[in-house]
């Protein structure tokens, strides 16, 4: 298997559709994917960056089939997954896994931590009980945590070790793909920095293959290889990182950077605000999706969709990324 | 020095639960100057919201304030009777919140809940309190004033709304505003526009600001001076740069350099290990102690007050070159 034909999305669409009235008549849709296509290499972090309700989380969920996507494929080590029967599929989710933002929701308050993390060995995996423990225990120590907290419930732990139970879950069954929902979002910076360095570690260790997904800029530029940055369901700009964040070519790329704020309170720049809000996904604008926000939007850009095309070392889905940079 | 306009010494706030007393707040001292930014920054559970509402009187049950006092213009709001809250509450001292859609009645159009808001602290016809409404909707830079104020607050955008609410805190004019993590719940574009909106405004209306976040990147933009604080307990206070670039509480250091961005890419994030002490049962003496790399045995014998180490920086650490040896012993 090439690097390259390790995830491969292609036109990978999902559209929610509104229903209306007593007989959920459907009067539109809401483009939540809309035609993305991307490529994810086998022990790289792919990192998807957007603002909220731009789709990386639904995309997220397409990826491991937890939504169906509406079109599209999804090609994982040259299978097209979203051709494989249930038996098939749940044969397949041994290698990919997922962890979810709030391990508050995602972690079931009823269960103790031990049948939290074995249950997916129990599912997948022909082991005996005390097996089950061991690797457990293994997996705790993975962690940082230790047997001292197989007997105990999620809401005993702080955020930082509950997200911590939910890692070792998705790793329980040693999978090559782990889509990382905002993994740290809900955790303070001090928790946050031990989280980002467990997940560099266990990398590195397992030969993983990281999507990551976050708005939180800082931390993918710590963690990530490529980025995706995506708006309103589409990808705008794919590319290495040091590309993206050194040079960033698509006019929205260029606003979402220059509106981090910097932790340095000598570079109070002057911050260049992007006008506007995010257009209603169910209505969007026509042509690209940016060029009402966007300050070199002509006529062109409002008569139909860009589409990704390569641009200095990478992709940007703009017409006029020539002229403005 | 500027004159002070609000000034909190020896506060103490504790929540009566079942499992026990938690020891929310114990603020040793911090000082706002007239028309100044300050940024209270920490970590979730650390005590910065309850010390907002601490300020404006508004502490929820089971929560008590059980010593201390709190000086707002040169009084001190802890000795107020109800009747002169209300001149105070929402009006002297105005606050906006982190969640905008939860603090606007949803059953209501915006222009009813800003009239409604005006005609409380001022004797004015409703025609003027619109009036007033539109110019306020007028300023947070909304851009179209009218139509906002004959929305509900679901038909406006998260950014929308909290201009709105933006605008009903200033709409009396406060001399303190409390922003209480105003940005958290947005967008960075969209936060963008927020800062730069409370930044502007500062300047035009003249009102001091008391911010509060746990983002260390929103409070080095907008903050002039810094308020670290740990547990429950004010840690450390200094200018803005002198924060970032000459920390000296070890809890600071550690907050300052577990910032991804400013960390170079192949090195390892330095963290701060172990997690916030319990405050029903907090540690004895420095509330940092079981964290703290450099501790020494005398950091439990006593709480370490804030020290000035000059140049208006102060740090409540044992271990700070100069710290004043007879302040030991001053257990609680």
């Amino acid at each position: 298997m090439n690097e390259s034909g390790f995830l491969k999305l292609e036109n990978l669409k999902k559209y929610f559709p509104i229903e209306e009235g007593f007989f959920s008549k459907v009067v539109g849709h809401v483009k939540a994917v809309d035609d993305i296509s991307l490529q994810v290499k086998k022990g790289e972090t792919f990192a998807l960056v957007g603002e909220s309700g731009c789709g990386k989380s639904t995309l997220a969920k397409c990826i491991l089939r937890l939504i169906e996507p509406t079109e599209g494929d999804i090609i994982y080590k040259n299978k097209n997954i979203l051709e494989l029967d249930d038996k098939e599929m749940k044969e397949l989710r041994k290698e990919l896994q997922i962890v979810f933002q709030d391990p508050y929701w995602s972690l079931n308050p009823r269960m103790l931590v031990k049948d939290i993390i074995g249950e997916p060995l129990k599912e997948h995996r022909d082991m005996k009980t005390n097996e089950i423990e061991n690797r457990v225990i293994e997996l705790l120590n993975l962690m940082g945590m230790s047997e001292d907290h197989l007997r105990r419930y999620p809401h005993e732990f702080s955020g930082g070790q509950q997200q911590r139970v939910a890692l070792a879950r998705a790793l329980a069954l040693n999978p090559d793909l782990l889509v990382l929902d905002e993994p740290t979002s809900a955790l303070d910076v001090s928790v946050q920095s031990q989280i980002l360095n467990l997940l560099i570690d266990l990398q590195e260790r397992f030969d993983l293959t990281y999507v990551f997904i976050s708005h939180d800029l800082g931390v993918v530029q710590y963690l990530a290889d490529r980025i995706g940055i995506m708006y309103l369901g589409k990808l705008v700009e794919i590319g290495d990182k040091k590309d993206v964040f050194d040079d960033p070519q698509h006019p929205y790329t260029q606003a979402l950077l220059s509106s981090i704020p910097e932790p340095n309170p000598r570079d109070k720049k002057e911050i260049e605000t992007l006008g506007g809000s995010v257009p209603d996904p169910s209505n969007p604008p026509q042509g690209c999706n940016f060029h009402p926000r966007c300050p070199y939007a002509e006529e062109v850009c409002k008569e139909k969709p860009p589409h990704l095309s390569k641009h200095h070392g990478r992709q940007v889905s703009c017409y006029r990324v020539d002229e403005i940079n | 020095m500027s004159e002070n306009i609000l000034e909190i010494n020896n506060l103490k706030v504790q929540f009566n639960t079942y499992k026990g007393v938690v020891k929310a707040i114990d603020i040793n001292n911090i000082e706002v100057h007239k028309g100044e930014t300050v940024g209270l920054v920490g970590e979730t559970g650390c005590g910065k919201s309850v010390t907002t509402e601490a300020i404006l009187n508004i502490v929820p049950d089971p929560g008590e304030i059980t010593d201390g006092e709190i000086i707002f213009e040169g009084e001190n709001l802890l000795e107020k009777s109800k009747k002169e809250w209300r001149e105070i509450r929402g009006n002297k001292i105005a606050k906006i919140f982190q969640n905008p859609m939860s603090n606007l009645n949803p059953v209501f159009k915006v222009k009813k809940q800003m009239i409604d808001i005006l005609k409380v602290h001022r004797d004015i016809s409703r025609k003027e309190a619109e009036q007033r409404a539109l110019d306020m909707l007028e300023k947070v830079k909304l851009s179209n004033p009218k139509q906002v104020l004959n929305s509900y607050p679901h038909e406006l955008s998260g950014g929308m709304r909290q201009r709105v609410m933006i605008a009903i805190a200033l709409s009396s004019d406060p001399s303190l505003l409390i922003a209480d993590e105003p940005t958290t719940a947005l967008d960075v574009t969209i936060q963008a526009q927020i800062l730069k909106l409370i930044d502007q405004l500062k300047e035009e209306i003249g009102t001091t600001v008391l911010f509060i976040t746990h983002d260390l990147g929103v409070i080095a933009q907008i903050a002039e001076r810094i308020a670290v604080m740990y547990a429950g307990r004010i840690v450390e206070i200094a200018d803005a740069i002198e924060i970032y670039e000459n920390p000296r509480h070890p809890y600071t250091k550690g907050l300052i350099s577990s910032i991804p961005e400013r960390s170079s890419e192949d090195e390892k994030l330095p963290v701060i290990e172990g997690t916030v002490p319990n405050l029903i049962d907090p540690p004895e003496g420095c509330r940092f102690y079981p964290r703290c790399k450099n501790r020494k045995d005398e950091c439990t014998e006593s709480n370490p007050l804030l020290y000035d180490t000059g140049g208006n920086h102060k740090v409540a650490c044992f271990n700070i070159d100069g710290y004043p040896k007879e302040d030991f012993g001053d257990v609680e």
